[in-house]
């Protein structure tokens, strides 16, 4: 297992030089630059030459890029071209932020989903499985920023209240943090928790069509016993698949709902920076984020031989 | 100075004076561009020491039980004044005031007052010399005590004495002196550092400046090369406050050691997002005299997007909503029902504006004339505007001398009674000049935004002519964002231009910076003799009536030159307050950028109620 894991960290390296260069490439394509913000409607061509000097864009992007993976390689992601900070700093206050608000989401929409799921398959064909399947549906159409809009704004025209659109850190007052970052991490959990009700509930329904359960079942096991001392487990691992899957969705979809929120997260400086072209910052979270999902997608495929003792990691 | 010039009119006299009419459009005369206080200006004589502090009998200014009562605009609370509602509840003293405001006001951009043409943070703790009311564009002292015109091109400031600057690091209290000033004057002048001059968009406004210098502790001698008409008012811009000589080693990030003496110093500042103001305590102005805050802390809180600043307001979070759109009319209605609406004039004009440069076809004087007869500009104002737009000619028909907005109207090209005409006339035209139904000519239309206004201008132009001239063609293409936007402006690189762009209150100032060959906000550039010649004229010109003439001149003859810079419309904008919110009616009015609450300066003159 552990040799295993190497193999897959090792792997992540090339990935990861590979990803930033795409990234550094794809920015540069974008039309206008830090430069042409800080100057606004007055650039001319001497005083935009001298500031892209000053901020080390005047370089092709090739040499920036071979600078970039040089400085990054020695811990150094950078500084911000608008602060002149460096990005790592910022890149660690802002870490916990996005994965508190993913992880309280990937918690409420797996738990809620797989309950969903479990309930729709047992009362398979039912009103209740009906109505939970489309309450499904809706959750996978609907848009996280339709539905993060829809929250602030409808509980204020109809009574007169909204949430809070200004973070409160954890060590500054829990109780209101953790108002602050619910319902952002229920609006981002409702995607995976209608895509996962609906993948367990097939897998649910196929696990109890197995014979083992109707063993079970024969010998006179209670329900609740059968469903999750011995359906449950083995309806889990493409849940497991799914979820892993779907963090990165969540790191994604935490920039539209950080945004909404104003929950100073990753997903919200990233876009702060490529409003602003601040092209250090957005290189290092795009580093950032792949060897993130990278890695939780490492998590998910060891943790198969947890959930199955047959698969064996070689 | 013996003779009666522009700057000789004494205070309260006024060649014309300004009717305000109803309806899509309204119409206005001409109050004198005059308006200034006077040639060795003195504004002492009201009680409270300077500023104007005289109380109206009639139409007169607050009359809150302990709120200042202020000279207002002659006929002051009439119906001809928009929408202006007065809050009449005794006011309370003390307390937050909670403005929305947009990320981009807070962060991400640079934070130089002097270079920056969009608000920050940095301009709330600042004053400017002189401020004009919002209607008659009346210049009243902030900073300024007095001046004097030595000659036609040499100027004494007199600034007040004793003001105190904030009482922290790096100003720690000191006085405000002028040295400061003239230091202030010629960096935004752009004479500090003649090499980086281009950087100070708004060094056009002080055309002829020479050099400003202290002559003792509140006396600043300005030189000018050539006589300017519109120097004073060129101070009375919103982005044109005092900067103290700390500046210079600032480093334009740290809000908190922004060097200030003005209403407001910042102690919160959360780049984007957020920034808290408390008020300065040993602010130079009285209470009497207004504009001294009568809230404790102001906090500007940046919202994602309209929606949230929509929610904010109907939860009572914030005390302010700006520009209510027509389609948001009825919810705020609904949801606030007393809320307090202002409706005025902007000084904002939209434009949709095509480079002769890149477009040959538009060399022609019929092409483009014909481009100027297809515009109809009432289907373009009504959906963008609350009702009360204005037709703007080249200049802003709210201006003294400029030409009304009923006067634009009844021009060929303007009137909507006969459009269909000029549109006949214009594919005559474009037949005439080599393009028949508009075959030949094709451009994209760059707009500052993928949604909003200047979008929608963009839009609907592009469809009116493609309706009128079936074979050109007309591309719209939105700028996703604003350094998109700014990257192709600055390069020159566009065709057609939807966009718009804040008007200052003098007329030659807002025609220096937009249709002279040197002006910051000529974009395309137009390089035209004839224009320089005609503005520098008007510029120049220190007579009042004469200066008139020259402005209705312009107007005309640019028009019948056939404009490739045409404006749309003068939007009304419609601005929400919260019922416990007084004083915004002092402040009311196109040239005091009631428009947009996000610049700085009028948050000092609000007060909670009960």
């Amino acid at each position: 297992m552990l040799r295993y894991a190497a193999k897959r960290v090792v792997g992540m390296v090339p990935t990861v030089l590979i990803l930033l260069f795409l990234a550094v490439i794809m920015i540069n394509l974008i039309p206008g630059d830090a430069v042409d913000l800080m100057m606004e409607e007055n650039a001319s061509p001497e005083r935009r030459a001298a500031l892209e000097e000053q901020l080390g864009l005047g370089e092709p992007a090739p040499i920036r890029y071979v600078k970039y993976v040089a400085g990054m390689l020695r811990g150094d992601l950078g500084d911000s071209l608008w602060s002149r900070e460096p990005v790592l700093p910022e890149l660690l206050k802002r870490v916990p932020v996005t994965i508190e608000i993913a992880l309280l989401a990937t918690l409420i929409g797996t738990a809620v989903g797989i309950l969903l799921g479990v309930i729709s398959a047992l009362r398979q064909d039912t009103f209740i499985d009906y109505a939970i399947r489309s309450v499904a549906i809706a959750g996978i159409s609907l848009p996280n920023f339709a539905i993060a809009t829809f929250v602030v704004v409808m509980p204020a025209i109809w009574w007169g209240i909204s949430p809070t659109l200004r973070y409160v850190g954890f060590t500054e007052d829990p109780f209101t943090h953790f108002k602050i970052i619910l319902v952002p991490a229920l609006v981002l959990s409702l995607n995976l928790a209608a895509s996962v009700m609906r993948l367990s509930r097939t897998t649910m329904l196929d696990v109890l069509r197995q014979d083992y359960i109707r063993t079970a079942q024969a010998k006179g096991l209670r329900s609740i016993q059968v469903t999750v001392g011995h359906a449950l487990k083995n309806a889990m691992i493409p849940v497991i698949t799914l979820t892993g899957l779907q963090v990165a969705y969540l790191i994604g979809g935490s920039v539209i709902v950080e945004s909404v929120f104003v929950i100073p997260g990753l997903g919200r400086y990233l876009i702060t920076a490529i409003d602003q072209r601040d092209y250090p910052v957005i290189q290092a979270i795009v580093v950032l984020l792949g060897m993130f999902v990278m890695l939780v997608n490492l998590l998910v495929d060891m943790s198969y031989a947890w959930f199955d003792p047959r698969i064996r990691m070689t | 100075m013996g003779e009666d010039t522009y700057w000789s009119r004494v205070a309260g006299l006024r060649a014309h004076r300004r009717q305000f009419l109803r309806g899509a459009g309204l119409g206005v005369t001409g109050l004198a561009g005059a308006a200034l206080l006077g040639c060795s200006g003195d504004d002492s004589d009201s009680e409270g020491g300077s500023g104007s502090t005289t109380t109206t009998g009639d139409g007169g200014g607050a009359a809150q039980e302990g709120a200042p009562a202020l000279e207002r605009a002659p006929g002051f609370p009439g119906e001809d004044f928009g929408k202006v509602p007065v809050n009449n509840k005794p006011r309370v003293m003390g307390g937050t005031l909670n403005m929305p405001g947009s990320a981009r006001a807070l962060g991400g951009r640079t934070m130089d007052p002097d270079v920056s043409g969009f608000f920050a943070p940095s301009e709330y703790v600042n004053d400017r010399l002189v401020f004009p009311q919002g209607w008659t564009e009346e210049l009243h002292f902030d900073l300024l005590d007095s001046f004097e015109w030595v000659s036609d091109t040499e100027l004494t400031l007199t600034i007040r004495a004793g003001v105190k600057s904030h009482d922290r690091p790096p100003t720690n209290g000191r006085i405000v002196t002028a040295e400061d000033v003239a230091w202030s004057i010629n960096r935004k002048g752009g004479i500090l550092d003649p090499e980086a001059s281009e950087a100070y968009p708004r060094r056009a406004y002080l055309t002829g400046l020479e050099r400003a210098e202290a002559v003792d502790d509140v006396t600043v001698s300005v030189k000018l090369s050539s006589p300017n008409a519109s120097f004073l008012a060129a101070f009375s811009d919103i982005r044109q406050a005092m900067q103290l000589k700390e500046l210079e080693d600032w480093d334009f990030q740290d809000m908190l050691a922004f060097p200030g003496f003005g209403p407001w110093l910042v102690t919160e500042d959360e780049d984007s997002v957020r920034a808290v103001f408390d008020v300065h305590p040993d602010y130079y102005r009285t209470d009497a005299e207004g504009g001294r805050p009568s809230f404790d802390k102001m906090i500007l809180q940046a919202y994602p997007d309209r929606a949230a600043q929509l929610a904010a307001f109907i939860t009572g979070e914030t005390d302010h909503l700006a520009q209510v759109l027509p389609h948001e009319d009825a919810q705020v209605s609904a949801s606030v029902s007393d809320a307090l609406r202002y409706q005025s004039p902007s000084a904002t004009i939209t434009h949709v504006n095509i480079n002769p440069n890149r477009l040959a076809a538009f060399a022609d004087e019929r092409v483009r004339k014909a481009w100027h007869y297809a515009r109809d500009f009432v289907a373009i104002g009504d959906p963008i505007s609350a009702p009360g737009w204005q037709f703007s000619g080249p200049f802003h028909p709210m201006h003294a001398q400029t030409m009304s907005s009923d006067q634009i109207r009844a021009l060929p090209g303007y009137n909507p009674d006969t459009k269909e005409q000029d549109i006949a006339e214009g594919k005559k035209m474009l037949a005439a000049a080599g393009f028949p139904d508009g075959a030949g000519i094709s451009f994209s239309i760059w707009s500052s935004g993928a949604t909003g206004r200047n979008f929608e201008s963009g839009e609907r132009v592009r469809n009116q002519l493609t309706t009128a001239y079936p074979q050109m063609a007309v591309e719209l293409n939105p700028a996703p964002d604003i350094a998109t936007f700014n990257s192709k402006l600055n390069e020159g690189d566009w065709e057609c231009l939807a966009h718009d762009f804040a008007q200052v209150p003098d007329v030659a100032l807002n025609g220096m910076t937009y249709y002279h060959s040197k002006g910051g906000r000529n974009y395309a550039p137009l390089q035209e003799s004839w224009i320089d010649e005609a503005l520098e004229g008007i510029l120049q010109t220190l007579d009042e009536d004469e200066r008139g003439a020259k402005i209705t001149q312009f107007e005309k003859d640019y028009i019948d030159w056939g404009p490739p810079y045409l404006n749309n419309c003068v939007v009304m904008t419609d601005h929400a307050f919260q019922p416990t919110i007084g004083g915004a009616d002092l402040v009311a009015g196109t040239w005091t950028y009631f428009y947009t609450l996000g610049y700085g300066g009028l948050q000092r003159w609000f007060w909670r109620t009960e």
